[in-house]
């Protein structure tokens, strides 16, 4: 019976440990906050709206200064 | 801003494809400039400090705001073919996530 109740304790440990283990794991847990996010106003298949706005050599850069060629816009979160 | 970086990195290959990567932040041009000094970037970054742009497109983060209490965008991709269409989105619902630059070559490809 003694035999018996160490194992149990032992698995009950390892199970314990095992727990411990798989739940913080980044595999089971969102690594940010996950928000519901408004629709875009722009949409795949319709022409991308010009902009104009000043870069960083203080020109003014618009969207259609690049017409004629593939542009990708990343809209980045900047300094927060 | 680690996505940034990999267009960066990836720059010469974009440039083979004959794409322009404009970064689009509402950061004062100040901030702008520090930033794209700091990252070697040798394509636009763009202040949208009216956040007019944001709202254009629809960018606006719904949560977040930056340590001035202004507005931040969600982190948002748009690929734009030749012709001005608007060809691939992308954003996450979670903020930590972004496009591996695989899948954004990939979408290139696909144009023309």
């Amino acid at each position: 019976m003694r035999v018996v109740n160490v194992r149990l304790v032992v698995w009950g440990l390892a199970a314990a440990f095992g727990l411990f283990i798989y739940l913080p794991s980044p595999a089971n847990q969102p690594l940010g906050k996950e928000i519901k996010l408004p629709p875009l106003r722009i949409q795949v298949g319709t022409k991308a709206p010009d902009f104009a706005l000043p870069g960083t050599e203080g020109k003014t850069v618009r969207l259609s200064d690049f017409s004629g060629r593939k542009v990708l816009i990343d809209f980045y979160r900047g300094y927060w | 801003m680690a996505e940034l970086g990999e267009f960066v990195k990836h720059y010469q290959e974009l440039q083979a494809l004959d794409v322009q990567v404009l970064a689009v932040s509402v950061d004062p041009v100040g901030n702008v400039s520090e930033a794209r000094a700091k990252l070697k970037a040798p394509f636009p970054m763009l202040s949208d400090s009216d956040e007019k742009v944001m709202d254009l497109y629809g960018t606006r983060s719904p949560e977040y705001k930056n340590r001035d209490g202004a507005a931040i965008n969600t982190p948002t991709l748009v690929l734009i073919d030749k012709t001005g269409t608007v060809r691939w989105l992308h954003q996450a619902a979670d903020y930590r996530i972004r496009a591996p630059i695989s899948d954004v070559l990939n979408q290139i490809h696909k144009l023309d």
